[in-house]
């Protein structure tokens, strides 16, 4: 039923492409992200006069889950075979992003002299702080404050083992695709951001994404990805403090969320009657405000942070990604702790037709997978 | 805009040479494929050619024999015109009665008369050569006469044992056999004087020549 679905999906969107035949579309590569549960991949189409279009897209769920670091087994390559050609994708050209699992986002502060580049400079504090040969490693980082003036810099560094790097490229060369390039999460999500923001210079944004283990804050200003840094806060984590707490199994817990949702003021449930859905939210409530008291501590540290390095600039507002963003009631409790606007963004909102706007919480773990084909565009490149 | 990249460049060198690997060997069996197809239709081919040319041998080795059954037949041809020439020689040339007519011209009186006469005729095989011209240190052979040509030639002969009365009436007999026109040579083999009670007589033996008729 699923792979129907994801078929009829697809094919949807290749029709709304064929609309108008005068133009000159041209189709960008694949973004392909492999989330917790699912694989996601979504390619853009654009014209002549720079109008985004969807071209295809698949989400689709794994057989089995899946264990780090991914290699070429048959198994998950006939999967991604499988997925691709039932897509009506235009090419098999692929930007990708590497697992959160494997890899390791850094914030340094580097000082750059004329004897010492930058790559010198971000070497050797990458050396001191891994411990290890860096030959074992592949780096590449992001300027985040590139003022000639000043000395001191700071760049954002991903890190990754090179043995893991191939397996996972060899996962999709296997898969008959072609790798244009490998990023990493948080670059594809600031991408996304810049998109959603109206390409706005002076919008700061907090990304929270939400994780099973771990969850990971991003601070995007303009197309400047300020930080990432991961936080001690998933969906396994709450999910425990709720078994525990209430002596219920993970499933029956999670039904129980998706029912009734995190808010008292929400209305996801449809079975139930809104007076039990209250309380229920309520109870969870309760039971997972001190966690996200946490959060919020963590969030406002990065508002600091973010006032620091954006010279006094406020955040505008945050978007929630990843697994607890599903939960109904997730963004607006958020909100009311934090007193911002929060939001679970539509990734397919940003495209010129209006194939996507249905579905928010499903479009929304195409985040990822939309920001990675964003790289293709004009605009975006 | 600077973008990350995580692919090693390492990875991306290995990808090139396999891509160009890949091209070679792609080239290479498009290369021999292409020889087993140019191969495979030579091979057509020259299976096509070589059933011709065993139908042209066929047909030669019937050429062949029958170029032979035509030379045996020439050869039989020849053979059986040579007989008829034989033949035709051996029935006609010289007049058996013009011969007797031109021995009887010659006897004038009774002084001479005959014991034995015998009368042959034979056929000779003789090789007509082609005419040729001697140009300094070549022979020239005119077109058209390469080959020699047989042809028979008949002749007859007279051996004639008689008597006489004497040596005068031999000679005149003799002198008058020349005079005809048929008679070719005349030969006196022998002459004996024969003494009798009454008389005597001249045995003679003459071989006489009788003019010859050429038949080819």
């Amino acid at each position: 039923m699923q792979s129907i679905k994801t078929y009829t999906q697809g094919y949807v969107a290749g029709l709304v492409n064929l609309k108008n035949k005068n133009r000159t579309i041209r189709a960008g590569p694949i973004g392909l992200h492999f989330s917790l549960e699912k694989l996601h991949m979504v390619q853009l189409l654009h014209d002549n006069d720079e109008n985004i279009e969807l071209g295809a897209y698949v989400s689709k769920r794994y057989p089995r889950k899946i264990s780090y670091p991914l290699v070429a087994n048959r198994e998950l390559c006939s999967f991604i075979k499988q997925s691709v050609s039932s897509t009506p994708f235009r090419d098999r050209e692929v930007i990708s992003v590497l697992p959160s699992q494997l890899t390791r986002v850094i914030s340094v502060t580097y000082t750059v002299t004329s004897e010492k580049s930058e790559e010198k400079a971000i070497a050797k504090i990458l050396k001191e702080r891994l411990a290890e040969d860096l030959s074992n490693y592949v780096i590449d980082y992001l300027p985040v404050r590139t003022d000639a003036s000043v000395n001191e810099r700071l760049a954002i560094v991903a890190v990754a083992r090179q043995n893991d790097v191939v397996n996972y490229l060899e996962l999709l060369r296997k898969s008959n695709l072609r790798i244009r390039a490998l990023e990493i999460g948080p670059v594809a999500i600031k991408r996304l951001i810049w998109a959603l923001s109206g390409n706005k210079k002076d919008h700061c944004s907090l990304v929270i994404n939400f994780g099973y283990e771990k969850s990971y804050l991003t601070m995007i200003s303009g197309r400047r990805l300020l930080f990432d840094r991961a936080i001690e806060f998933g969906q396994k984590f709450l999910l425990q403090k709720i078994c525990r707490t209430l002596e219920m199994s993970e499933e029956l817990v999670l039904k129980l969320i998706n029912n009734h949702g995190i808010d008292p003021g929400t209305s996801g449930a449809l079975h139930w009657g809104n007076e039990a859905n209250s309380e229920v939210a309520e109870v969870m409530i309760d039971v997972i405000k001190p966690q996200f008291l946490r959060l919020v501590d963590e969030i406002k540290n990065a508002f600091i942070y973010a006032a620091s390095e954006t010279h006094g600039q406020n955040i505008s507002i945050v978007y929630l990604l990843g697994s607890i963003a599903r939960w109904p009631g997730s963004d607006r409790f958020l909100n009311h702790l934090i007193d911002l606007p929060v939001t679970t963004p539509n990734p397919l909102s940003i495209l010129s037709s209006d194939i996507g706007q249905a579905g928010e919480h499903c479009n929304s773990e195409l985040a990822i997978a939309v920001g990675l084909a964003l790289r293709g565009m004009p605009g975006y490149v | 805009m600077y973008e990350m990249d995580l692919i090693p460049e390492s990875y991306r060198l290995t990808l090139w040479r396999l891509l160009w690997v890949k091209r070679f060997i792609i080239i290479i069996t498009a290369v021999f494929l292409c020889n087993v197809a140019c191969y495979a239709g030579l091979e057509v081919l020259k299976k096509d050619v070589q059933q011709e040319m065993y139908q042209l041998q066929a047909k030669k080795e019937i050429n062949d024999i029958q170029k032979a059954e035509l030379q045996r037949l020439r050869d039989e041809y020849a053979d059986y015109e040579a007989q008829w020439s034989l033949l035709t020689a051996l029935r006609g040339g010289i007049q058996t009665r013009e011969t007797f007519l031109a021995v009887d011209r010659s006897i004038q009186n009774k002084d001479l008369w005959f014991l034995n006469w015998k009368f042959n005729r034979t056929s000779k095989r003789l090789a007509n050569k082609p005419e040729t011209v001697n140009r300094g240190y070549f022979i020239v052979v005119p077109a058209g006469q390469r080959q020699q040509t047989e042809y028979w030639k008949s002749s007859a002969h007279m051996t004639i044992k008689g008597q006489a009365r004497n040596h005068k009436s031999l000679s005149e007999f003799v002198q008058r056999l020349f005079e005809q026109s048929s008679v070719e040579n005349v030969r006196i083999i022998k002459t004996f004087l024969r003494r009798y009670a009454q008389l005597d007589l001249i045995d003679f033996d003459l071989a006489v020549t009788i003019a010859p008729s050429e038949d080819s």
